[in-house]
This record gives C-alpha cells, sequence and structure tokens, in this order.
C-alpha cells in the first residue's frame, strides 16, 4: 500500500517535475528547487468594507469558500543553516450562486466571482532537524507581494453595473507558517531511488495558514485578503 | 493446382512420404508436415492457392448526396438510414455501389433496386432495377440515381401532385451473377441494403414553451413530440406583427435554449417548432409570453451595498510597476544562475 502511494508521488513527480535531475548520484543529489501544489478553502474579506451584517459576500455566496488552488516553485539561494528561496505561485479559485431579482427571488442563471492569486514569494524553511538528524518535520515560513485579479462573471460574461464592469486586479502582501512532513521515512529505499532516478530528493505533505491582506496597499476597493488554510504536497528537487 | 489442387512429392524420404495430398482445407495435414523445410513452404503456397476460389465476394452499397438544400435529408450513421421529405421530391439520391470479387461477371450480372419489403437476390416480380450492370468486371464501383418522386407509392400518395403525407421505409437492394470458374454462375447479395426513409409527414406541433425571466434574456424550456431532432425557437415583441426571429435549431436533447439580447421590461412573444430527421418541421406551439428582468450578480450586489470598487487595476500602479520591478529583478537573477 505504502509502496503504491509512494508510486503514485512519483507520478506527480513526473507531471510537475519536469526540470528535475536525473543525473545518477551517490548520497543525495543537490537540493535547488521546490514545488507545491496545495488547494485551501479561501473566502476573501470582502464583508470588511460594510457595516457588519451588510456584506455583500455573504448576501450572495452565503457562509461559502472558494476553493482555492495554487502551484508554487521555489528556487534555492541558501541552504547552511536551513533552506530559503525565492519563489513564485499561481492559482485559482471561484465561487457561484444564483442571481436574485429585485424582491429576493432567486432566478436560473448563476452568477461568479473569480480571483487568480499571482504571488512573489521570499522562503525560508528550517529543515536542519529532518536533514541532520532525521526528525522528518520541517517548520517554515513565507513572506509575499500579491497580485491578485479579479472578475465578477454572469451569464458568461463580465458583470457590469451602471458603467463599471467588474473586473481588474488588487494587490497586497501576505505570510505563511506552516509545518511539512517529510515522507522519507516511511519508504526510505524508495525515497532514495526516487532521488536518484528523478532528482526528487525529499516529498512532503504539508499545512500552512496564510494570512494576506490585498486592497491595494490601503486603497478602497475590493478587499481580497484572507485568512485560511492550504494542505498539499510538496516536493524538494 | 485451382481446386482441391493435389500437392505431391513423390522424391522425398520415406518419413515425408505421409504428405501427398494438400487440400485447401487441410490444415491438419500441413501440421503434419513439420520437419522439412521445403515441404512447410509448399504446404504455405497450396493453402494461398486452393484458398482462392474461397476469397470473399461482396458487394457494397452506399446512399449520399440527397437532394441540393441544407434540411434536405440526412444520414444516420447508426442505422444507416437517409432520410428525405416532399421538399426533395424532385431530387435524386446517389447509390454507389463497389464490389471485390474474384469470378467474372454472368447472366444478369449487377442489378440494384428498391424494395419496400426485405432484400434477395432477385427484385420482385414488377419491380424494375436502377440499374443493371451486365459486365460488372469492367466496373466495380459505380453510381446511380434514385429520384425520389419515383419510388413506389409516393407519387400522389396523398392524392395531390408530387409526394404525398406518408412515412414509408424502402430498402436498397443489390445482387450480382459471378462464376468462380467452380461452381457455375451463382447469386451474391449486397452485404448490405441501406434504408431510404421516405418522410412526408412533419411532427406534431410541441406545447407551449417554458419561460424564465432573465437579465436581458429569456431562458426557453420545451418538451419535444415524438418524432423529433431538432427544436427551433423564434420570438417577436409581444403584439407585433413582425415575423418571428428564429434562433439556430438546437438538438432535442438539448431540453432549452436561450433568447439574448433582450430588453428587460419589455414582453416578448416565443414559440418553438419541431423538426424532424427528414428536415419536416412542424407546425408552431402556442405562445408563451415572457419578460426579460435585470437579475442581480455579485457585482450588482456589491455596488448596491455601497462597494467603492469600479474595476479595472485602480490605483495600484504604483505597486504594479514595484511588483513588475521585482519580477525582472527575479528573471534577471534566475538567468544569471543559468547562465553561470
Amino acid at each position: 500500500m505504502r509502496r503504491a502511494w509512494l508510486s503514485g508521488l512519483m507520478g506527480v513527480a513526473l507531471l510537475v517535475g519536469g526540470a528535475a535531475h536525473a543525473d545518477v548520484v551517490i548520497g543525495e543529489s543537490p537540493r535547488t528547487s521546490f514545488i507545491e501544489l496545495k488547494l485551501g478553502g479561501y473566502r476573501p474579506l470582502i464583508d470588511s468594507e460594510f457595516t457588519p451584517g451588510a456584506g455583500p459576500y455573504r448576501a450572495f455566496f452565503g457562509d461559502h469558500r472558494m476553493l482555492l488552488g495554487e502551484l508554487e516553485y521555489d528556487r534555492q539561494l541558501f541552504q547552511r543553516f536551513g533552506s530559503a528561496a525565492l519563489g513564485f505561485s499561481a492559482g485559482y479559485a471561484e465561487i457561484y450562486a444564483p442571481t436574485k431579482f429585485e424582491d429576493g427571488a432567486t432566478t436560473d442563471e448563476r452568477a461568479g466571482l473569480k480571483v487568480f492569486p499571482l504571488k512573489i514569494l521570499g522562503v525560508y524553511r528550517f529543515d536542519v532537524l529532518a536533514q541532520s538528524h532525521g526528525i522528518p518535520l520541517v517548520p517554515y515560513a513565507k513572506v509575499s507581494l500579491q497580485f491578485v485579479p479579479w472578475k465578477s462573471v454572469k451569464s458568461s460574461g463580465t458583470e457590469c453595473v451602471d458603467g463599471a464592469c467588474g473586473s481588474g486586479m488588487r494587490m497586497g502582501y501576505g505570510g505563511t507558517l506552516g509545518m511539512s512532513l517529510q515522507l522519507d521515512f516511511l519508504e526510505q529505499r524508495m525515497a532514495k531511488d526516487f532521488d536518484s532516478d528523478l532528482g526528487v530528493n525529499h516529498s512532503y505533505l504539508f499545512a500552512e495558514w496564510n494570512v494576506s491582506r490585498v486592497t491595494n496597499f490601503g486603497s478602497s476597493g475590493l478587499n481580497l485578503s484572507g485568512r485560511y488554510w492550504m494542505f498539499g504536497l510538496g516536493l524538494e528537487l | 493446382m485451382a481446386n482441391g489442387s493435389a500437392f505431391e512429392r513423390r522424391d522425398l524420404p520415406p518419413r515425408h512420404r505421409e504428405v501427398k495430398a494438400v487440400g485447401g482445407s487441410s490444415a491438419g495435414k500441413c501440421f503434419a508436415m513439420r520437419g522439412g523445410m521445403l515441404l512447410v513452404r509448399a504446404c504455405a503456397l497450396a493453402l494461398v492457392v486452393t484458398a482462392a476460389p474461397a476469397v470473399a465476394q461482396s458487394l457494397s452499397l452506399t446512399l449520399n448526396g440527397v437532394g441540393t438544400t441544407a434540411d434536405a435529408g440526412t444520414v444516420d450513421a447508426g442505422t444507416a438510414t437517409t432520410a428525405v421529405n416532399a421538399s426533395n421530391c424532385d431530387s435524386s439520391v446517389t447509390v454507389t455501389w463497389a464490389i471485390s470479387a474474384a469470378g467474372t461477371s454472368c447472366n444478369s450480372g449487377l442489378r440494384i433496386w428498391v424494395d419496400t419489403g426485405s432484400c434477395g437476390t432477385d427484385p420482385d416480380d414488377g419491380v424494375e432495377p436502377l440499374i443493371q450492370v451486365s459486365n460488372w468486371n469492367t466496373q466495380l464501383t459505380g453510381t446511380t440515381q434514385l429520384t425520389v418522386s419515383e419510388l413506389p407509392g409516393i407519387s400522389g400518395s396523398d392524392e395531390g401532385v408530387g409526394c404525398g403525407q406518408i412515412e414509408k421505409d424502402y430498402k436498397v437492394c443489390g445482387a450480382l451473377q459471378y462464376n468462380n470458374g467452380l461452381s457455375g454462375c451463382q447469386a451474391l447479395q449486397a452485404a448490405n441494403a441501406p434504408t431510404l426513409r421516405y418522410d412526408g409527414l412533419p411532427p406534431q406541433a410541441p406545447g407551449a414553451p417554458t419561460l424564465s425571466s432573465l437579465d436581458n434574456s429569456v431562458g426557453v424550456s420545451f418538451v419535444a413530440p415524438g418524432d423529433t431532432a431538432f427544436m427551433v425557437v423564434q420570438f417577436r415583441r409581444a403584439g407585433s406583427t413582425n415575423d418571428f426571429t428564429r434562433l439556430e435549431r438546437v438538438s432535442v436533447s438539448r431540453g432549452g435554449q436561450r433568447i439574448e439580447g433582450l430588453a428587460n421590461g419589455v414582453e416578448y412573444e416565443v414559440q418553438v417548432l419541431a423538426i424532424d430527421s427528414a428536415g419536416n418541421e412542424s407546425a408552431p406551439s402556442p405562445s408563451s409570453i415572457g419578460q426579460p428582468k435585470v437579475t442581480i450578480g455579485f457585482f450588482s450586489e456589491y455596488r448596491r451595498a455601497g462597494g467603492a470598487e469600479s474595476g479595472g487595476c485602480g490605483a495600484m500602479q504604483g505597486g504594479a510597476a514595484a511588483g513588475g520591478g521585482v519580477l525582472a529583478l527575479y528573471g534577471l537573477w534566475a538567468f544569471s544562475r543559468r547562465r553561470r
């Protein structure tokens, strides 16, 4: 079962790790980068622009979160005590709900909000314990500069109201704290083969807490800030 | 060496003498020959030669090129049925034949005809073939035309002139006579008999469509009557005497369509029509009246709540420039690392 599971990881690595090193190495191959694929429930803090209870996000979408998926690539710059990296990530999330008539009755039509978060990241992973002492836990922290294109859609087009159309881009910053579980200990031999064959040094499962402030640095308008958990799979190459 | 040909090697050593005659169906005898490469080859040759008379003779027929208009007919590949309607009365269906045969033409050669029942190797009494090719060896493929109005029972079937309002299936049959030099002249029926369906009956008119009010549009739901392949939605402003505007026809399986580009608050009269696979169009359904209304999406909700966002990139130009600068630096750095 574990073997099959790790084989699945290798499959993912083949998909996302095209740039992986294929060199045959004695010991561990050089670690240069990190790829993460993650999912989480993101609810933008749009309603914070309004008085409590009068927010349009909750009025339209209820308490539902958007399912956010992100792909991140980090290039490691420093590995002497933990590892520091510069990275980039791209994501996508959407949410839909029925439109309403003036009297509040719902229609057969659906409208939605889409966001495409792009981040430039600085990343530090405290992997000293995992590298030197075999403790498979790697805490990490990230800071990010964020660009979030967004779009409000209705009837397959951008929704426009009184000459203003619901699409644009917001900018901001954010921080992340997370914990990774290095999976090598589950099947060490296969992990080494994974490294020698595909250049994947380590595989991780991780959970991270994200806080972002996406308000164009305090200007008025759509507040796409958020506080949310993300979970995913990471490969160190 | 032809039929039942024998292969004999009398000069073989005794251990091979057991194989004397190798017939076309004597596979077992071939197996008995293993041990001598020369004999194995000879067996293979004998199989090929003696199998020659068994090469499948075949005659296949296809129908195409129905009429000249877009709705003239449709071909259902699954049932190999070509459908035509009354508007195709003066048109022709092209019947293409293809023969694969090793024998020679004999007697009546190739005949293609139309039958209202099942096909055989000869037309029914009194049925004239569409075409007869006495020496098909010189014409293994070819075409002939089948005029719709000449189908049996079509003309005047509604006691009028031209093709009538009936629905009938016809089989396009074919058979050829061939001689393979073994059994004399034999008849071979076409491997397939494509169906030509004359459908002069339009579907019943559908019921009135169900409409839903949407923003600058109306949603139309319909229930198709039997024998319907497509539905067409048509609309006009309620109370108008102008012609209806038709939307593109849609497959019955869609179950509905949406009329876009309407004005909110204005009433529209909407009808649907059914079209069968032969292109016959039903009478219009009873009209339904629909009225597009303003609907509120998320951005409308946001703006109505007093949100300040007006779209675009707003006041973030400075930030974008900063971000772009960071990205450019990162790209330069990654590029320089790669060069090293």
